[in-house]
């Protein structure tokens, strides 16, 4: 079929996929899936399974599951055990440069060494076990290829090094297309992986002196222990006066090596292109080129090709200079590449900051499973970029502290209105912990608390304090009672917990704070936002390194609170108008609502907040607290961050949360789920995939953790130090809000004196 | 030297600091580049005939070069040019030669690109033209993915006087400094507003 036919019928397929609601990712797949088993139909061989990094759209990278057509009558299969990057192509496909074109999803690689497994019935010069260099192979663990790509590695040429063929090919036709005299001079302008092959093919064939030029002396030790000569240009290019060669082959592949290469070859001299930058428009100095009566040739190693000579003559002397140890590669520095690490390796070699690397396949599964022709293709299988992401069969769980729940705790509650029925109800839920008792100012509310729990009605604060079988108090009060109620109870020698915020004002955080450190009764505030599954699994990928370094994160809570809540609250359960007094309640929207998500934002980065801007707004007349905050924070690590909740828009109920890095992100609202460029365990690179989902109240994981964190003789994880993080960056939102002006929380909590 | 083309409503100009004696010559395929400056064979003689045959014998050696690299490549030279130097190439190059090959003689950079767009996969490019600035080229997808070879040639401008003959049928046009022209002519010779005979 003609290659217009074959572009039409794959229209006319895809087409027809769209109607059936198969799209994107999906219909690639199937097109695969149909594809591969006309092939192998075609040469009457089966479908093996195998992993390969994909790229499936641009900047993104994955190792997925693969197949790969078992080896026809004139092809082998060979598992390979490591696959060459080839850095200038392989960056500047990645990077999309105008003149790189590569069509999605796209399956990088093209030089790698391995274990023959397969032959087909018509080859006889390689065998089943036979170690083998394959050209235009890519980076993935099982390549079928045909055997006129395939070399036979001498038996004293490593794996590694015969990986390197293709790029061995590359450099060495370019060496050809250079015609170096024997024993003539030459040079290579580029230290790269292609530079030095070009060199010691070069010196190896029989050429003269080398000098190699580089902008960077990054490989400088690699060339000098040879006897090379090495020259570092400067900063604009320049080379020290009198340097001329009559061969220079420039392997850097950007416009300024080719201006180098121009500038240091000598009148009437040969300069071969063996890198190129992939501009539509190179300035080249054309002065240089009649004046000096140069040769400028172009050696990509397409032109063998092209000439009808191919790449099997440069790549098997690539592999007889290895055997005869003319060329010698031990002193290269490879980077070994985990194909799980294949997007953040990516990213660095954009940035130019990897070179020589190789990925090793020889984690994956030696033995590849055969399938059947007949098996369906993996549609939905890896999850995609917009659709409601599937979560791995085999996600990595972080440590459920329900599970390893251990101890008592006997409860009571101080302060029986909105929030402490939810409290209870997880108290109920937590495997260490039993309420106790319930004591409220209003005596119907204490009595129903206790009475939904099966405990008691104390009379009085003191009398709660009294008792020997309560261990812990929960002050679930309004929040300018936080301190003077907490500092009471930790005397008492009780832990206790403060309902969030911890205060109504950093002087009460540090208040309570400072009876805990005191008394050296354990203090804690309701941060349960933490104990979500998602937020710990979340927490679990930071700590692993899943995110790279942490660079940014947005906390966003939209509600419409009815004017019925500054009057009780979401339930009404307990009248009062604390909640619209600023001194009582130390704030509004901020510390009633957002500190949730600030604690968890900051508890997730890691990193201290150095700088807070911030504005805030209120709608109501009637009341002295923020509806509205804006608030900017940058961090100690350089992360920068905002925090946006109001209570008073219309209509909404909405959260979003999210924390980034250089290497991955995670939502935990409105969707919690991951997007990694590292494959951590079996998730998925390169594709949203949801976090895990709570199966128990996350609260009643915060007081499980909690107890047994008391019965371990451990501070509380939600301690001291969240109280006065989170405290102090609210302080300073209002500060800033308040003086038009960025404040240091670290400038506020100095005052205070206090130390964790 | 470098002469600086001013183009105005009523034709173009060359200005140039010139001596009495002296004459400067320059291939209209150097003006055809609309660039504010060229370069130009410059020769200190009285004489203007003994300087145009000088220059001619310049041109002629960059011609011969350029028949020799052909003949030694086996080119069928096509040439992209119109000046003097073109036609002396086009004379000297026969029809022969296995594989096509381009000689650029306009220090047009459009023409110089069309030339490598234009050159068969593996083909051979001679440039014997002169350039003031870096040209904008595509080098990976011209040169290097499609093998192609440029060889340079030292420019008609930039080459010493020689001997040469003199060519009825290839006079200059004759040009005072400031003065306006019209192009057309295959080269020009450029005199100050005052010579010497």
């Amino acid at each position: 079929m003609s290659e217009a036919g074959k572009a039409r019928a794959k229209a006319r397929v895809k087409s027809t996929l769209s109607r059936m609601g198969v799209k994107g990712d999906d219909a690639r797949e199937v097109l695969l899936w149909a594809r591969n088993r006309a092939r192998a139909l075609r040469d009457r061989s089966t479908i093996l399974e195998a992993e390969g990094i994909v790229w499936p759209r641009a900047g993104a990278v994955e190792v997925a599951p693969i197949e790969v057509v078992a080896a026809g009558p004139e092809s082998i299969t060979v598992e390979i055990e490591t696959s060459v990057v080839s850095p200038g192509t392989e960056r500047a496909n990645y990077l999309r440069l105008p003149n790189a074109s590569v069509e999605y999803p796209f399956r990088p690689g093209y030089s790698a060494a391995g274990l023959v497994t397969d032959v087909g019935a018509r080859v006889s010069e390689i065998r089943k076990g036979d170690r083998v260099a394959v050209v235009g192979a890519p980076h993935q663990s099982l390549v079928t290829s045909p055997v006129g790509s395939a070399f036979k590695i001498p038996e004293s040429v490593s794996l590694e090094h015969a990986a390197c063929i293709e790029l061995g090919a590359i450099a060495g036709q370019g060496v050809d297309k250079a015609a170096i005299g024997d024993g003539a001079p030459f040079a290579v302008v580029g230290a790269g992986l292609i530079g030095l092959l070009a060199q010691r093919i070069a010196v190896g064939s029989g050429a003269g002196h080398a000098t190699v030029i580089a902008r960077t002396s990054r490989n400088r030790a690699m060339f000098t222990a040879s006897g090379t000569r090495f020259i570092a240009a400067d900063e604009d290019g320049g080379v020290p006066k009198g340097t001329g060669f009559p061969v220079v082959i420039e392997a850097a592949g950007t416009a300024a090596a080719l201006d180098l290469a121009l500038r240091v070859a000598e009148p009437g001299g040969r300069v071969v292109i063996l890198g190129s930058d992939r501009e539509l428009e190179t300035p080249v100095n054309m002065e240089r080129i009649t004046d000096r009566e140069l040769t400028l040739v172009g050696a990509h190693v397409r032109t063998v090709d092209l000439s009808g000579e191919g790449r099997r003559p440069a790549a098997e002397r690539f592999l007889g200079l290895l055997a005869s140890k003319a060329l010698t590669l031990e002193d290269l520095e490879f980077e070994v590449v985990d194909p799980a690490d294949a997007g953040v390796f990516y990213r660095r070699l954009a940035e130019s900051s990897a070179d020589m690397a190789r990925f090793d396949w020889s984690g994956c599964r030696r033995t590849p499973p055969r399938r059947r022709v007949m098996s369906l293709p993996r549609v939905g299988r890896r999850g995609t970029e917009f659709a409601e992401p599937p979560a791995p069969a085999d996600a990595p769980t972080a440590p459920d502290p329900m599970s390893n729940a251990h101890g008592h705790a006997g409860v009571a509650f101080v302060g029986c209105g909105e929030i402490a029925l939810q409290n209870a109800e997880a108290v109920s839920l937590a495997t260490n912990a039993q309420l106790i008792c319930c004591f409220d100012t209003d005596r119907i509310l204490s009595d129903d608390l206790a009475r939904r729990h099966d405990a008691e009605t104390a009379e009085s604060l003191r009398e709660v304090l009294g008792r020997g079988d309560v261990d812990l108090v929960v002050l679930a009060v309004p929040h300018h009672l936080h301190a003077p109620l907490a500092t009471e109870c930790l005397r008492a020698g009780k832990a206790v917990v403060v309902e969030k915020p911890p205060a109504s004002d950093l002087a009460g955080a540090v208040a309570m704070v400072r009876a805990a450190q005191e008394t050296g009764s354990p203090l804690s505030v309701c941060f349960p936002y933490r104990y979500a599954r998602s937020a710990l699994e979340a927490e679990e990928l930071v700590r692993r390194g899943a995110l790279g370094e942490v660079t940014g994160f947005q906390a966003t809570w939209y509600q419409d609170k009815p004017p019925s809540y500054w009057l009780g609250g979401h339930s009404g359960r307990s009248s009062s108008t604390w909640r619209t007094s600023k001194e009582l309640a130390g704030g509004g929207t901020l510390i009633m609502n957002a500190s949730h998500y600030l604690d968890l934002v900051l508890h997730l980065c890691g990193s201290p907040v150095t700088s807070v801007t911030a504005m805030i707004a209120k709608e109501r007349s009637s009341s002295e607290v923020e509806d509205h905050v804006v608030a900017t924070l940058q961090l100690e690590n350089g992360a920068v961050g905002s925090l946006t909740a109001c209570g008073a828009a219309r209509g909404a109920r909405y959260e979003e949360l999210r924390v980034w890095g250089s290497e991955g992100h995670v939502e935990l609202a409105p969707t919690p789920r991951a997007y990694l460029l590292r494959r951590i365990d079996h998730r998925s690179m390169a594709r949203w995939q949801a976090l895990a989902s709570d199966d128990v109240s996350f609260r009643a994981r915060y007081f499980t953790h909690l107890v047994t964190d008391l019965t371990d003789g451990k501070p509380p994880a939600v301690g001291p130090e969240a109280i006065l993080t989170t405290q102090t960056v609210m302080e300073a939102a209002y500060q800033s809000a308040r003086l038009h002006r960025e404040v240091c929380p670290s400038d506020l909590l100095a005052e205070w004196d206090i130390e964790l | 030297m470098t002469i600086n083309p001013v183009l105005g409503y009523d034709g173009t100009r060359l200005q140039a600091d010139l001596d009495r004696d002296t004459y400067a010559f320059i291939d209209s395929d150097a003006l055809a580049t609309g660039r504010a400056r060229l370069d130009a064979l410059v020769i200190a003689n009285p004489s203007a005939r003994e300087a145009t045959s000088a220059a001619l014998g310049a041109a002629e050696m960059v011609a011969r070069e350029v028949a020799a690299l052909a003949m030694a490549h086996d080119l069928r030279i096509k040439t992209i040019g119109n000046g003097i130097v073109a036609t002396l190439v086009e004379e000297l190059v026969g029809s022969g030669g296995r594989t096509e090959g381009l000689a650029v003689t306009s220090s047009d950079p459009a023409m110089i690109r069309q030339a490598l767009e234009i050159a068969p996969d593996l083909g051979f490019v001679i440039v014997a033209a002169s350039f003031c600035e870096p040209v904008g080229l595509d080098v990976y997808g011209d040169i290097h993915r499609r093998g192609l070879t440029v060889r340079g040639v030292k420019p008609f401008a930039r080459r010493e006087a020689c001997v040469g003959r003199v060519r009825p049928d290839l006079e200059p046009l004759q040009v005072s400094v400031g003065e306006v022209f019209n192009p057309g002519a295959l080269w020009y010779r450029l005199a100050s507003r005052h010579p010497a005979r």
